[in-house]
């Protein structure tokens, strides 16, 4: 708290002293990552209807997942980190804006998290935050969190009927370290970075994940390890960012 | 989940004001000074979750309390009895729908020594374990989110959270640590054989002869995983031949190592004579029925633990075994069965 309190005291210095551009006044360059989830160029929402690459008609009712140690990577290969563990809901609004974070001026290259929790926060339940376990994302009998969860329906391509889809990412062995190129030069500027993640992409690329006879994974058992590493290598290739720059006047 | 910054300057007036009141806060919580008991060794607790008078007492209301069951109808202590070593007397206990696992509950004695819990160690820490219990479906049945919101709402817990943890805000973070702080304090250490140990009584013929047998590695050999002292347990994971195909996968469900397959955590004997009925599945009533599997009864398979793979059957005569017996019953302790503040 009182650390909360010297970073209140330390904005409202600089909003006192308020920086002006056109008198050579060093301003403060904050950052922040918006995330969308879509598919293709279009946003997914829940209990719409989508398909996938192996042509299922499915719809969800729930995607959570966490992104860990989101990170800026300036050209000399230097990181700043933006956020720890964050909650990504797509039925939470808020949980999908991380936040405006201050970052040195400088040419930023590329962005970079994991996709999960990492191995030091994954073994217990006892902490707060985005990792609080009321958010349903841990498993409460073999403590370690839930990565990514996709809940909900699908059509059968052998039976043509329409059947659940349960899938809980996780365990140590899934956490999928995402780098994307980004193009971002920070000078006494503001920014933002949008982030989106393509829930076809992750069921396509390069694995097509077909639902049908695969429709109920929960990372318990040994046949769950190929679906495991068949979704950690597509995750990197389901996210892309875009960074824009406000003008400050 | 971060507009803590933006929100934050609408609050940068309001902080000033509001600093000069800042040393009118909550009194810390009072330190709680556990007394271990002579012959145990130091507790590790976590630093994050360090024992006070209000921690305890909130988590001694919790362990009581069926609000954290999904109909409350059931808290930890319907299957955890203190008469009974906080553990119960049916095989399998029963969980707020009327259905039961294949598991049977356990004892609750000297937990601030262990690092792993429940029967295959899915949860590694006192903090964590507290989970478990609540949201089984077929136990309490309860989300953390709406233990959280039913005590948030209740008239009294907020200012006990706040006595305890300093926030009137009810997190599952602190619901977890409450609990863990009060089951800290289930700490048994004045049986007749920590009397016998500090020199105040005297066993009997047949209990020493017990103890030597208990000890000897050429005959009961249970020393090597139920080790003296503190414990009584090595808290490893082992497979005790209880049968040669295992119906319970054990730590291989945490783990997913074929090694694991039917391998449980090796259980404290402390009050054992009242934690009946025994094993993971609670299949022996009595304890000579325990001490006969280990003698004659276990069966071979590749992950029987080595200790027993190696050792003679029908090593023990049945006096030997009753003497056994008689020892282990010398690690009841009606202090910690009667102490009024566990209950």
């Amino acid at each position: 708290m009182k650390q909360f309190g010297i970073l209140l005291l330390a904005l409202c210095m600089g909003a006192i002293s308020s920086c002006r551009k056109d008198l050579g006044i060093k301003c403060k360059s904050f950052t922040r990552v918006n995330v969308t989830n879509v598919i293709g160029t279009s946003a997914f929402h829940l209990d719409s209807t989508h398909t996938n690459a192996a042509g299922e008609a499915y719809h969800a009712y729930l995607l959570k997942y966490y992104v860990s140690h989101m990170s800026l990577v300036n050209e000399n290969g230097e990181r700043v980190e933006l956020y720890g563990h964050e909650l990504i809901d797509q039925s939470v609004p808020s949980s999908m804006e991380l936040g405006d974070v201050e970052i040195p001026d400088g040419h930023y290259t590329a962005l970079e998290f994991n996709l999960g929790v990492d191995s030091l926060h994954n073994h217990s339940g006892d902490q707060a935050g985005d990792l609080d376990p009321m958010y349903g994302m841990i498993w409460t009998w073999n403590t370690g969190y839930i990565f990514f969860k996709h809940e909900g329906y699908f059509t059968s391509s052998t039976s043509g009927t329409e059947q659940p889809l349960i899938y809980h990412y996780g365990t140590d062995r899934a956490l999928a370290p995402v780098s994307l190129p980004l193009d971002l030069h920070v000078d006494n500027n503001s920014s933002v970075i949008q982030l989106q993640f393509d829930l076809n992409k992750l069921y396509s690329n390069p694995n097509v994940v077909a639902f049908t006879g695969n429709n109920n994974h929960q990372s318990i058992s040994t046949q769950d390890i190929p679906w495991i590493n068949m979704l950690r290598a597509n995750f990197p290739n389901a996210f892309s960012a875009n960074a824009f720059v406000f003008l400050v006047e | 989940m971060k507009k803590i910054i933006v929100a934050s300057l609408f609050l940068i007036p309001l902080l000033f004001v509001a600093c000069t009141k800042c040393e009118e806060d909550t009194p810390a919580a009072t330190l709680y000074s556990l007394v271990i008991p002579e012959g145990l060794p130091p507790m590790n607790i976590p630093s994050s979750n360090p024992l006070t008078v209000e921690g305890v007492a909130l988590g001694k209301r919790l362990f009581y309390d069926p609000i954290l069951s999904g109909n409350n109808t059931q808290s930890c202590a319907n299957c955890h009895i203190q008469a009974n070593g906080f553990s119960e007397t049916s095989q399998f206990s029963t969980g707020i729908d009327g259905i039961h696992g294949n598991r049977n509950a356990m004892p609750l004695i000297n937990l601030g020594w262990q690092t792993k819990f429940f029967w295959d160690g899915g949860a590694n820490g006192l903090e964590s374990q507290v989970m478990g219990p609540i949201t089984n479906p077929i136990e309490m049945h309860e989300t953390m989110a709406k233990a959280v919101a039913k005590l948030n709402g209740h008239a009294e817990y907020p200012e006990l959270f706040k006595a305890a943890f300093g926030s009137s805000e009810v997190t599952s973070q602190n619901i977890m640590r409450a609990i863990a702080q009060f089951e800290r304090t289930l700490i048994s250490g004045n049986s007749k054989y920590d009397q016998y140990m500090r020199g105040e009584v005297l066993f009997t013929a047949q209990e020493l002869n017990g103890k030597a047998i208990f000890e000897d590695m050429d005959k009961g050999d249970c020393v090597h995983c139920h080790s003296m002292g503190s414990t009584f347990s090595d808290f490893e994971f082992r497979n005790t031949g209880l049968d040669s195909i295992s119906a319970d996968e054990g730590r291989y469900r945490i783990t997913l190592n074929q090694g694991d397959y039917g391998r449980f955590k090796t259980p404290s004997l402390r009050n054992v004579e009242l934690t009946a009925p025994y094993m993971h599945d609670g299949r022996f009533q009595s304890l000579l029925e325990c001490v006969q599997h280990y003698n004659t009864g276990f069966h071979y398979s590749a992950n029987l633990d080595p200790n027993l793979y190696f050792a003679v059957k029908g090593r023990m005569t049945q006096q030997e075994m009753e003497d056994v017996v008689a020892f282990l019953k010398t690690l009841t302790d009606m202090e910690f069965v009667n102490n009024p503040a566990f209950h």
